[in-house]
């Protein structure tokens, strides 16, 4: 019988512990895929089956859950599509501004000297130590008093440059060469021309890796929305509310049905970008 | 250069500190109406829990036809939390809450003019209209209405028809012994007596009322609820720690809520998935409101149930003097019911001023006694309440939609819609149409009809030890989970429980529920 390649030159231990791992690696990947499979095949089962026995497969799958959802799931008379376009406003415009912000910002800080162009830094750094719920309340009314709650303005609050993926892109920028901004100012390059064709298109895997990281946190976070947009409801947020919704009327069919449904775009993201996520933001900074 | 990053270090988390503070201060309760939308507007936000919002909608758009001059319209959210979450606050808008506000009158608008008025249309003002146990309940200790109903309906236990019938149970129990004894027949024929959720399962509902039964519903209300003492003193720790009712509820519930009885895993479920277990045949007996079958409209079969009058509690021949054991007690409930049922009149029983039942005399102060007690159905009316707050900018508006939710014309469409009974009438004397009810519907419509107390969990207007003290917890008979817990190390007999609340009411009253109130 032939050897398989990855045993060669492996000693039996070896090759009992190298199986063995394997085998970890399998369950826990298992453990992974069927709780998206169980979360699938629940909102297929009805509310009662589900009750009874929920790890048994559905007598008859009732694929129409799928589309009762989008009627629904509904919070104040928003409907589904109205809170789907409110989660793509804010999660993708809202992000692509962040990021836009923050990497010009870090820009600037890293490659041009002046009076306290380490400062945001220092800053930056004792406001990731510093617990930032206790500001909460001073947050709300900064936010009402400028008119951003319940606003589609409000994505003007993703503006802000001072977070950690600020510290990334200092990073990165510390480390690219000043050479290219040289050369590209002796084809006659201004600032904004060094910047944007030469420096950001360098900083493009970061930029695509971080954003949808920061895409990904939008998407899914239900809290901000919650407080700061009552009346402009996101899919976390419809969910928030149709979770004991639909509890109290006995349909958890449709709750997995719409908690399926709405993390599909995260999934689907996670599935075609996980290789650009995981190689250009590694555990000790960036790969550029 | 370090010594300066050092110095702005400390400046920024000063800064930052002192910024955590910046939305502290005035914001509290506002009584000032600082609402903003306009006189005609009617902003209504309703805690969309068991009732689900189908019915609101159909009392807005007739209401809004009807009233032209008014808008109302309403925001919902099934947490009670984030409904109550902006009662009081500085720039509220909200005109009417429907929700389960803990009463707070100082900011409340009293709804009596309410209820004196007489809606057109209508025959007889509201509060004629209204269930006279309801609204003595509902009253305030400064003899105002604050709330009115809209839902929530009566509790009772809820039974397999089929079950009780193959285990050769002909009566539904009429006492709380009678109870455990049906618990052993349904037992030993291979059903699971009963099912319930965590942390009480609807339990402490029946609570009330079988407290109410033991000590009568002036001690209930005018002392227990009102923390006063028999010689005038409140708050008074004797209400809390004198053996009454409570103690006798646990005696009654040791015998029925045991392991044996109570299906597997109740402790750690929760109510839709209980109800779903129990409308599936998992077990015969469960406490429920009317609710039920709104929201288990997904897992249907409510003819096959029924809502049984709430059993009279044994123990309460302790208070009667001409009725002193559990078989003359029953036969007295069997009389009581032949009455209610239409089958006999009271005059078939009459004495003089006594009454005779199977040739037993029994007095007239122990039949009154008796009868109310039976006619006592544990209610979560308080629990879904409106309410107006004093700030808000359209009282009036507000005032009119409540006239119109209980007008005939809107009960009659709150009842076709939710197949739920508010507490009251017809203004005509007419009942309302229950032609498309199934059978459990019917059954709590008829509870609440013959209905005199309906005492309510969620307490209304009482002493503030319950609301702001933190005694809330102790009005009632905790721990109930414990009677039936599978651990045996975790098990309690009605005795431990009784001594493990006395400790907590020790080690609290002084400590905490007094401060709380100071």
């Amino acid at each position: 019988m032939k050897r398989l390649k990855s045993f060669d030159r492996k000693s039996p231990a070896e090759i009992v512990l190298y199986c063995l791992v394997s085998l970890l690696f399998a369950v826990v990947a298992f453990s992974y895929l069927y709780i998206v499979f169980w979360a699938v095949m629940s909102g297929a089962k009805t509310h009662t089956e589900i009750v009874l026995a929920p790890f048994s497969l559905p007598k008859k799958w009732n694929w129409s859950h799928y589309i009762e959802v989008f009627s629904l799931l509904n919070v104040n008379g928003h409907g589904f599509f109205e809170m789907l376009f409110n989660s793509c406003y804010f999660s993708i415009v809202g992000s692509l501004i962040n990021q836009f912000v923050t990497i010009t910002f870090a820009y600037c800080c890293s490659k041009y000297k002046f009076p306290a162009s380490t400062l945001p830094y220092t800053i930056i750094m004792i406001m990731i130590t510093l617990p930032i719920y206790g500001a909460g309340g001073a947050t709300y009314k900064l936010y009402r008093n400028l008119g951003l709650v319940d606003s589609y303005a409000h994505i003007l609050c993703s503006a802000g440059g001072m977070n950690l993926n600020f510290l990334y892109y200092r990073a990165f920028f510390k480390n690219l060469s000043w050479t290219y901004a040289e050369a590209a100012q002796i084809d006659g390059a201004g600032h904004f021309g060094v910047y944007f064709k030469v420096m950001l298109p360098q900083a493009r895997p970061i930029f695509g890796a971080l954003f949808l990281l920061c895409w990904l946190g939008s998407w899914n976070s239900y809290e901000s929305a919650l407080l700061y947009l009552p009346n402009l409801p996101t899919l976390p947020v419809g969910i928030y509310q149709f979770n004991t919704e639909m509890i109290y009327r006995a349909r958890l069919d449709i709750l997995f049905a719409a908690c399926v449904l709405v993390s599909l775009p995260a999934l689907l993201l996670f599935a075609l970008f996980n290789k650009v996520i995981t190689s250009n933001v590694s555990l000790g900074g960036i790969k550029g | 250069m370090k010594n300066f990053k050092r110095l702005i270090a400390i400046i920024l988390s000063i800064t930052l500190f002192v910024c955590c503070f910046a939305g502290c201060g005035k914001g509290g309760a506002s009584t000032s109406g600082k609402g903003t939308n306009s006189k005609t507007d009617i902003e209504i936000s309703y805690w969309n829990a068991g009732l689900d919002r189908f019915w609101l909608e159909g009392i807005i758009d007739a209401f809004n036809k009807k009233y032209p001059e008014y808008h109302a319209y309403y925001s919902a959210s099934s947490s009670a939390a984030t409904v109550n979450a902006t009662f009081g606050i500085d720039g509220d808008t909200i005109d009417l809450y429907l929700s389960n506000i803990k009463y707070d009158v100082s900011n409340l608008e009293p709804l009596d003019d309410v209820l004196n008025s007489t809606v057109e249309g209508d025959k007889k003002p509201l509060i004629e209209k209204f269930n006279k146990g309801y609204l003595d309940f509902v009253k305030a200790s400064d003899g105002h209405y604050y709330t009115l109903t809209f839902g929530g309906g009566v509790l009772g236990i809820v039974y397999n028809k089929e079950h009780f019938k193959k285990a050769g149970i002909k009566q539904t129990p009429r006492t709380t012994n009678e109870l455990s004894l049906a618990c052993d027949s349904l037992n030993s024929s291979g059903y699971k007596p009963i099912c319930h959720f965590s942390p009480t399962g609807y339990w402490h509902f029946l609570s009330e009322a079988l407290f109410c039964q033991y000590d009568g519903f002036d001690y209930y209300i005018n002392n227990f609820y009102a923390c006063k003492d028999k010689n005038g003193n409140s708050p008074s720790k004797d209400v809390f720690t004198q053996k009454d009712g409570r103690y006798q509820v646990l005696k009654a519930y040791e015998k029925i809520i045991t392991p044996e009885y109570v299906l597997e895993g109740s402790n750690s479920v929760d109510h839709t998935t209980a109800q779903t277990q129990f409308l599936n045949g998992k077990a015969s007996m469960m406490v429920s409101g009317s609710w039920l079958s709104n929201e288990m409209v997904s897992v249907g079969g409510l003819d096959k149930f029924s809502m049984m009058r709430t059993p009279v509690i044994s123990a309460i021949t302790d208070k009667l003097t001409t009725v002193k054991s559990e078989g003359e007690l029953r036969k007295l409930i069997s009389a009581i019911d032949s009455i209610s049922d239409g089958e006999k009149k009271e005059s078939d029983y009459k004495d003089g001023d006594d009454y005779v039942v199977e040739g037993a005399k029994i007095s007239a102060a122990d039949w009154k006694y008796v009868w109310t007690a039976r006619h006592t159905i544990p209610a979560n009316f308080s629990g879904n309440g409106a309410y107006i707050p004093k700030y808000s900018n359209n009282v009036t508006g507000a005032k009119e939609f409540l006239k119109f939710l209980f007008s005939d014309e809107g009960y009659k469409i709150y009842a076709d819609i939710l197949k739920i009974p508010l507490p009251l009438t017809l203004s005509t004397g007419e009942q309302i149409d229950t032609s498309e009810w199934n059978v459990f519907e019917k059954s709590q419509l008829a509870l609440l009809l013959e209905a005199e107390i309906t005492p309510d969990y969620e307490i209304a207007g009482k002493h503030r030890i319950f609301i702001d003290g933190g005694a809330m917890a102790f009005a009632d008979v905790n721990y109930i989970s414990s009677l039936c817990a599978a651990n045996q190390g975790d098990r309690k007999t009605a005795t431990q429980l009784w001594d493990l609340i006395q400790k907590k009411v020790n080690d609290n009253y002084e400590k905490k529920w007094l401060k709380n109130i100071k």
